[in-house]
């Protein structure tokens, strides 16, 4: 089942992919010697809807990079495929929800007309002054407040709100529209709890799993902190440009890969969990295998486990095509 | 004790350290009239404070000869008009031509040679090719202070609008917004206490404009009747004039002062 498809199989697509990312490259341009310095290389990646995908990595492996690509805030250079919901990546639309760490909310509106934004946005322009649009548009705003428990700071200006709360603004920003309009399909955050104190880090944690629950939708959560992605994820990716292979040793630092596709179980859960000597060992497992620069893994060694996942050939090895054939299958 | 980086003086101490120059000031130049006007009573170059008031009382009551007019209310009107047209332009044209070159990157392309030139030209020097261009009428005087302070407003308008984050421009988008909305609804109402702010800014530089534009080629105005009196050395009409158009100038600024705080409660200055 190797041979022709790269060291792991491609599965069958099925259409009702959330994401579809086949042999995607990107990189900056290197203001120094003139040329384009890679940061993600031959990136795979299969989704299903309804998966809560965290992604990890050592700084400067490009997560961040792979998210604004899938948000569409950056183009891919390179890919066979760059698709959301079987659809070539456009520019930021109403299918991706964002949150970001910070500055997502309008200082200048009030918490409450800072969630209905949405509302407003995708209404028809005739609907906003009808009032029974109206008396639905404030249930459901009134709804996602006391959700986030927010009600009580409902006719706040942000600035006046702590950074949890912030950040309880935004997540209700992103949310209110699926009731009425059923978006955003998919939730793109980048580092949302990066600047919270620990215990409202947690709050937020243990909120972001029940809505998520609530909901079924499409999670994509970048952090730095492996703790909080083994928490959170039902499915954990760990982004790496510490790798080898028989064309790259990994010295000429080509850019990131995902070293490690693994599923895992997930619920709603209590933060005590983080105690247990399996979360440990877990935690372990992917400092080993992604973020340790002295022990790079073989291309052919990249811990795999999900079943959706797969590797295709990398340029290179495009190129070389026929001399590929020795490695191993991984499944 | 009073002196040095320690110092903490009190609320009353240092009010009465803020007067001390301002009595210096006052008192010395009343104290110089007084002692002029023993020498000659006549004298025209420091007046009292009752010569001052005969010849406000006469500029402000008695009608003029000539136009039937009170001279003083005449100025005070056309002054006031051409800095209120000259601001309004100036303050529409930077809101709405910032806020397109700070939000679409091709209008930044388009305008941005141009502004560049145009606000490295000093105003007051190319006053005379307005004049010959546009006549001494009222549109060469409104024309030299949107070009004076117009300019500047767009560029920094266009700076605000560029300091909005880019986060928010892109949640604004997975929202739903279109580009309408995101230059309607979520850029422009956040830089409207900033060109409030930038307005109350510049209002120094119009006066300038307004002033220089009335000296140059006027038959009424504030400036004008200054630069006017100045041919008779006339002193003590001249000096309150001066405070006049200070007072007002002042009383401006804390409007709009007063303006931004009251309608933008939610505006932070010092986080910019």
């Amino acid at each position: 089942m190797n041979g022709t498809n790269g060291v792991k199989a491609k599965p069958v697509i099925t259409g009702e992919e959330a994401l579809h990312i086949e042999s995607a490259y990107h990189g900056y341009p290197d203001t120094e010697t003139g040329r384009t310095k890679r940061v993600l290389t031959n990136i795979d990646l299969l989704s299903e809807s309804g998966e809560f995908i965290c992604l990890v990595g050592p700084s400067g492996c490009g997560k961040s990079t792979l998210l604004r690509l899938i948000t569409g805030q950056e183009r891919v250079q390179q890919a066979k495929h760059f698709d959301v919901f079987s659809r070539p990546v456009g520019f930021p639309d109403k299918q991706r929800g964002v949150v970001f760490q910070q500055y997502t909310l309008l200082p200048n509106l009030t918490v409450a007309k800072n969630v209905r934004l949405g509302l407003e946005f995708q209404a028809d322009l005739h609907d906003l002054w009808r009032p029974k649009w109206r008396r639905e548009a404030n249930l459901i705003t009134m709804k996602y407040l006391e959700r986030m428990r927010l009600a009580d700071a409902a006719n706040k200006y942000p600035q006046e709100l702590s950074g949890g709360m912030r950040q309880r603004v935004a997540i209700a920003q992103t949310l209110v529209t699926i009731d009425m309009f059923g978006m955003p399909k998919v939730l793109c955050m980048d580092e949302p709890f990066g600047a919270l104190d620990p215990g409202t880090r947690e709050d937020m944690q243990v909120l972001i799993s029940q809505l998520w629950e609530e909901h079924k939708m499409t999670v994509i959560f970048v952090t730095h902190d492996l703790e909080e992605a083994v928490f959170l994820s039902s499915r954990l990716l760990v982004l790496s440009q510490y790798w080898t292979s028989d064309q790259d040793d990994g010295s000429k630092l080509s850019g990131s890969r995902i070293v490690m596709d693994i599923p895992l179980d997930k619920h709603a859960m209590s933060t005590e969990v983080k105690k247990t000597a399996e979360f440990g060992a877990l935690m372990k497992q992917v400092l080993d295998t992604g973020f340790n620069p002295n022990h790079r893994r073989h291309v052919a060694e990249f811990n795999l486990e999900h079943p959706k996942s797969f590797q295709s050939l990398s340029l290179e090895e495009d190129h070389l095509n026929g001399t590929f054939h020795e490695r191993d299958i991984v499944t | 004790m009073f002196w040095g980086i320690n110092a903490r003086p009190g609320p009353v101490f240092s009010r009465v350290l803020g007067l001390l120059p301002l009595v210096l000031l006052i008192g010395g130049y009343f104290t110089a009239s007084y002692i002029r006007h023993v020498d000659n009573p006549q004298d025209k170059l420091m007046p009292g404070a009752s010569q001052m008031y005969e010849s406000m009382k006469e500029i402000a009551t008695v009608p003029d000869k000539r136009t039937e007019q009170v001279l003083f209310w005449t100025d005070t009107k056309s002054s006031l008009c051409r800095l209120g047209i000259g601001v309004g332009v100036s303050a529409v044209l930077g809101y709405i031509l910032g806020m397109v070159i700070g939000v679409f990157p091709s209008a930044k392309s388009i305008f941005t040679p141009i502004l560049t030139l145009c606000s490295n030209i000093n105003p007051l020097a190319i006053l005379v090719i307005i004049l010959v261009f546009m006549g001494i009428g009222e549109g060469s005087k409104i024309f030299l202070i949107v070009f004076g302070v117009g300019i500047p407003l767009v560029r920094s308008i266009q700076q605000a609008v560029e300091k909005v984050p880019n986060e928010l421009i892109v949640k604004a988008q997975t929202l739903g917004a279109s580009q309408s909305q995101i230059v309607v609804r979520v850029v422009s109402p956040q830089i409207l206490p900033q060109l409030i702010e930038l307005v109350r800014v510049n209002l120094g530089q119009v006066w300038i404009f307004v002033i220089a534009a009335e000296a140059v080629a006027s038959t009424e105005g504030l400036g004008y009747r200054i630069y006017l009196q100045q041919r008779y050395m006339n002193m003590s009409l001249i000096i309150p004039y001066v405070l006049y158009i200070s007072a007002i100038a002042y009383s401006m600024d804390l409007v709009l002062q007063i303006i931004r705080r009251k309608c933008f409660p939610w505006y932070k200055p010092e986080d910019k």
